[in-house]
């Protein structure tokens, strides 16, 4: 059905590449992190409720979730990566256009606004620009590929694009997604062979910025003086940092059973289904159930990669590698945060965390990803068979 | 490491056939994911530096932080009248807003404003309080139902409702003092403090989670709080009664000037203690503040030194005075029951003036030689003391002893005093002379009152009670508070004749308490007025010597119903108990006997009410 769709729009898919085979590996570790994921977002929901006025409990909305990601996975699958290329500038515009949205008529909740209701649903379109900034930066980084170590035409025009949408996010405020989007695009400049001098110091003025702008922000110098002196500051900025050791740490190596976590059952971790759900993995399952998680999203990150490799032109390389840092960099900076590693941020984890957009949009990266995999993996059409596949 | 290798080689080869992969891009996304795989490395050594390493030490702080004790009180039961209606003392749960447990970020006016429209105060007002402290403020105390409701509902982050159990008084200073007061849950006065531990009722631990709100889920199976629930002590108060009494005593203080007053009705067939007064009295809603006032001024002085103004103390069991002429019904009860006097036994009055060892006593009434029986009913100290050479000193101070004076009487309240009679081996000389009027021994309104009740009962003493009943909240009876055992303490016909003695004072011509006669009804009493210490009780430009003016007595005289004692301390404008505390008995025996159900007989007599009627 897809294929005559995108046919009728100019794709024939007889000059496309032809169906290979999925990423087993990759597949299953991303749908065991999505099972697990469940569970803990239970668990957590038990006690927090994350939408206790809703009319579907916590547990309900989140298999929703899981099932729209799911048909979005589908959906992402049917579509070409040369529909993606050639497609991302309108993406893009109905990206910003969303944005805009949001800081217009957005919903907000907990102090931060960043939905969209739409009927009884919310939308967060800045979990979709971040596949859709990916896409941009693979197609920028293909195109641009001999510029990329020249300020002016290879790196100002990305960062002016970075800057309007990290502004946006920024008045949202999203300040995860900033340095999320941040981490992509210095990540990106790297793998597309920018000189690491340059590149070392765009990102050193960028961080000096940053600071001068939390410096002059007292409740972020206060959530960084929290992260850095949890203990102190237990009972304001570093609550979450100090309530997060507890839980984590009283888990052992085993953990205190499914549903079995009092720490964070007992309230004291705020957002313990969302930006700290590691916490929770790390109390009910122990050390050990921490390892399989790291395994997993490992997993992701080096099939991620051999995808990359594989793939046969340099857009699909470059949004195959965007996709892997996608699911992979939250992940990490997730599980740091929560482990006080790194500062407070707010992002959620990828395939696990209570979120539609987030799920929705980590499932259609898989989706994409996969796709990527697929024709990377296509017999070549034509007589040109090569030892390939 | 070869592995690794022929990994690499296999990739670029692989790679090397298609779409132009450099070699540079596959070497930089191999360090971007090794590094993130670093990171996961960082993770998970992380995770086992609190999961492993320090699992114990972050196990054990945490579970100090969920784990907690807390103690379950049951709400103190309440005081009621003897109807079982009249709640003297109630215990209300109040609840206080409190605001605490907020980081410095926190925004206070959204939270002020929130707390301000839910508890219709102003909003800058609230947020002031809130300012005042960083950690704690109180927002409101003593939330409606409704507001309480309000608060819930919101659930604001940082705003407590706090429970408050406040004592509360519905009547006042009405029994004030008899009642008591608590302190911090802790019964410390009058009633409040001899039945604490039934009122107080049971309290019992539990061991709870807290959450991060610091409320309390229940963790381990207990007991109901419910039955932890003080029991209800119900009195044998008659609220009426106790009203008469207070007023009459309120105003007799006022119109002589007096420093104080007591007053005690008892039952006689039961030893109930129907009312019991103190004048002034405090309230016990503001114990706190009056009594300190009070303790702070008393704390030099000793206990006996109290000049009947404090209005802390209840005077009617700790005030300890020498009985003066009151106590003569007890010599000639002695007397009696010794064989050695009989109502027509002689004694003289050597006309109203005689020496008693060294000292000079006079009598308002000059009497020659008369029969005991009249010695009483005008209370000639100088025919008495004769009479009490008669008795003798060991027979004396036995029945004095008998009647329960030189112990206190047990009643069922907290510092009562048991004033001093000492053993006869220590009397000398003129004591018996002396004791036979009133004087060389001491004792409370209480005790003269329970001997007074014990001759009235046909010579069976008892227990006095104030309290009749413990209940639980249902109202179901959980112990009966009785009177005691009767102890025959005189004989039936010694108390017959005491009586008719003492009701020639009230009811012949010229008896020192005619004053005491109730309009209806038959009375019986002994007026008395005795001497008290000049330098506690002297004030100053007072021209009068301090004074006690007592009258005991009960009615009817037919079937006695009511036994009334009154004392007023120190009255500056009438120099006789028959003038100052006669009408006083004389109104609450009037007042309280048809409440009793005792209707009143018309006027037989006019009263006559020549003579000064005084009595000493």
């Amino acid at each position: 059905m897809f294929r005559r769709l995108w046919a009728s729009l100019g794709f024939d898919p007889a000059d496309g590449p032809r169906e290979g085979e999925m990423d087993l590996a990759l597949f299953g570790a991303a749908m065991t992190l999505v099972a697990l994921g469940a569970l803990f977002v239970a668990s957590a929901s038990l006690r927090s409720g994350a939408d206790p006025d809703g009319p579907v409990g916590p547990i309900w909305m989140h298999a929703t979730h899981v099932a729209s990601g799911l048909l979005a996975l589908v959906v992402a699958l049917h579509v070409p990566s040369a529909a993606l290329r050639k497609g991302y500038p309108v993406l893009v515009v109905l990206t910003l256009f969303l944005m805009l949205l949001v800081l217009l008529v957005g919903e907000e909740k907990g102090g931060a606004k960043r939905w969209l209701a739409i009927g009884p649903m919310t939308l967060q379109p800045s979990e979709f620009l971040k596949i859709v900034f990916g896409l941009y930066i693979a197609g920028y980084l293909s195109r641009r590929y001999t510029l990329l170590n020249d300020l002016q035409t290879g790196i100002v025009p990305l960062g002016v694009l970075y800057a309007g949408f990290a502004a946006m996010l920024a008045l949202q405020p999203d300040i995860g997604s900033v340095v999320l989007l941040g981490g992509l695009v210095a990540l990106m400049l790297v793998v597309g062979g920018t000189r690491l001098t340059l590149l070392g110091s765009i990102v050193g003025v960028m961080l000096a910025a940053f600071l001068v702008l939390i410096i002059f922000s007292p409740e972020k110098l206060a959530r960084l003086i929290g992260w850095w002196l949890p203990e102190e500051t237990q009972a304001g900025d570093g609550y979450q940092v100090f309530n997060a050791r507890i839980v984590i740490g009283s888990g052992g190596l085993f953990g205190a059973g499914l549903g079995q976590g009092v720490h964070h059952a007992l309230g004291y971790l705020p957002q313990s289904d969302t930006d700290f759900l590691f916490a929770v993995v790390a109390e009910e399952t122990g050390w050990v159930g921490v390892f399989v998680v790291v395994l997993l999203y490992a997993v992701i990150a080096i099939r991620g990669l051999a995808i990359a490799i594989r793939c046969r032109d340099e857009f699909s390389r470059f949004a195959a590698f965007a996709m892997t840092i996608l699911l992979t960099l939250p992940a990490l900076v997730h599980m740091a945060v929560c482990l006080g590693l790194l500062p407070t941020k707010g992002l959620v984890l990828p395939f696990m965390s209570y979120g539609g957009s987030a799920m929705v949009a980590s499932l259609a990266t898989l989706g994409i990803l996969q796709r990527l995999h697929l024709e990377a993996t296509a017999r070549p059409v034509g007589p040109d068979t090569g030892e390939v596949a | 490491m070869t592995g690794l290798s022929s990994w690499w080689i296999r990739l670029k080869r692989q790679a090397d056939g298609e779409g132009g992969l450099r070699e540079s891009t596959m070497f930089r996304m191999t360090v971007v994911v090794g590094v993130l795989v670093v990171g996961f490395g960082w993770v998970l050594a992380r995770a086992a530096v609190y999961q492993v390493r320090d699992h114990e030490a972050i196990e054990r702080d945490g579970d100090r932080r969920i784990q907690d004790l807390v103690t379950v009180r049951g709400e103190r039961g309440r005081i009621l009248d003897r109807t079982g209606r009249g709640s003297l003392a109630v215990t209300a749960s109040s609840t206080s807003a409190v605001f605490y447990g907020a980081p410095l970020y926190v925004n206070r006016g959204e939270i002020a404003y929130s707390v301000a429209a839910a508890l219709g105060l102003r909003a800058e007002d609230v947020l002031a309080r809130l300012l005042t402290s960083e950690s704690f403020a109180l927002i409101k105390k003593g939330l409606t139902d409704t507001e309480v409701a309000t608060l819930r509902r919101l659930d604001l982050r940082f705003v407590h409702l706090v429970p408050e159990p406040s004592r509360l008084y519905a009547f006042g200073s009405v029994l004030g003092p008899v009642v008591g007061t608590v302190l911090d849950g802790r019964g410390n006065r009058g009633l409040e403090a001899f039945y604490d531990r039934d009122l107080r009722g049971d309290s019992s631990e539990m061991r709870v989670l807290r959450d991060a709100r610091r409320r309390g889920l229940i963790e381990s199976g207990l007991e109901r709080p419910e039955s932890l629930d003080g029991a209800d002590l119900v009195l044998n108060i008659h609220p009426q009664i106790q009203f008469h009494l207070e007023s009459e005593l309120e105003v007799k203080v006022e119109e002589e000037k007096a420093l104080g007053a007591m007053g005690v009705v008892l039952d006689p067939a039961t030893f109930e203690v129907l009312a019991m007064a103190s004048v002034p009295a405090m309230d016990p809603n503001e114990a706190g503040r009056v009594c300190g006032e009070h303790e702070a001024t008393d704390a030099g002085t000793t206990a006996t030194a109290d000049d009947g103004t404090n209005p802390c103390r209840n005077k009617v069991i700790s005030f300890v005075f020498e009985p003066g002429s009151v106590a003569k019904v007890f010599a000639l009860a002695a007397g009696l029951e010794s064989g050695r006097l009989r109502l027509d036994t002689p004694v003289d009055g050597h006309q109203g003036s005689c020496m008693v060892g060294h000292f000079p006593v006079t009598d308002a009434k000059k009497l020659g030689v008369v029969p005991v029986r009249d010695a009483i009913k005008y209370s000639s100290n100088c025919a008495m003391s004769e009479a009490g050479r008669i008795i003798g000193a060991e027979a004396l101070r036995g029945t004095l002893a008998r009647l329960g004076f030189g112990r206190a009487t047990g009643v069922d309240l907290p510092g009562e005093a048991a004033g001093v009679l000492r053993p006869a081996a220590r009397w000398r000389g003129t004591d018996v002379m002396v004791a036979a009027y009133g004087y060389s021994y001491s004792a409370t309104q209480m005790q003269i009152a329970t001997a007074l009740t014990a001759i009235v009962n046909d010579g069976v003493l008892r227990t006095p009670r104030v309290a009749r009943e413990l209940r639980d909240p249902d109202g179901r009876t959980l112990r009966t508070l009785g009177p005691g055992d009767p102890v025959r303490v005189l004989s039936s016909r010694t108390a017959a004749a005491v009586k008719e003695a003492m009701t020639a004072v009230v009811m012949e011509e010229g008896g020192t308490g005619v004053r005491g006669r109730p309009a209806g009804y038959t009375a019986a009493g002994k007026t008395g007025t005795a001497r008290l210490n000049r330098r506690t009780f002297a004030r100053p430009g007072s021209a009068t010597k301090p004074h006690i003016m007592t009258f005991a007595g009960f009615a009817p005289v037919e079937d006695p119903r009511l036994v009334v004692v009154v004392s007023v301390v120190a009255p500056q404008v009438h120099p006789y108990a028959g003038q100052v505390a006669a009408p006083v008995f004389r109104a609450v025996v009037e007042r309280s006997l048809p409440l009793l159900g005792v209707a009143p007989t018309p006027e037989r007599t006019t009263v006559g009410l020549e003579g000064p009627g005084g009595g000493q």
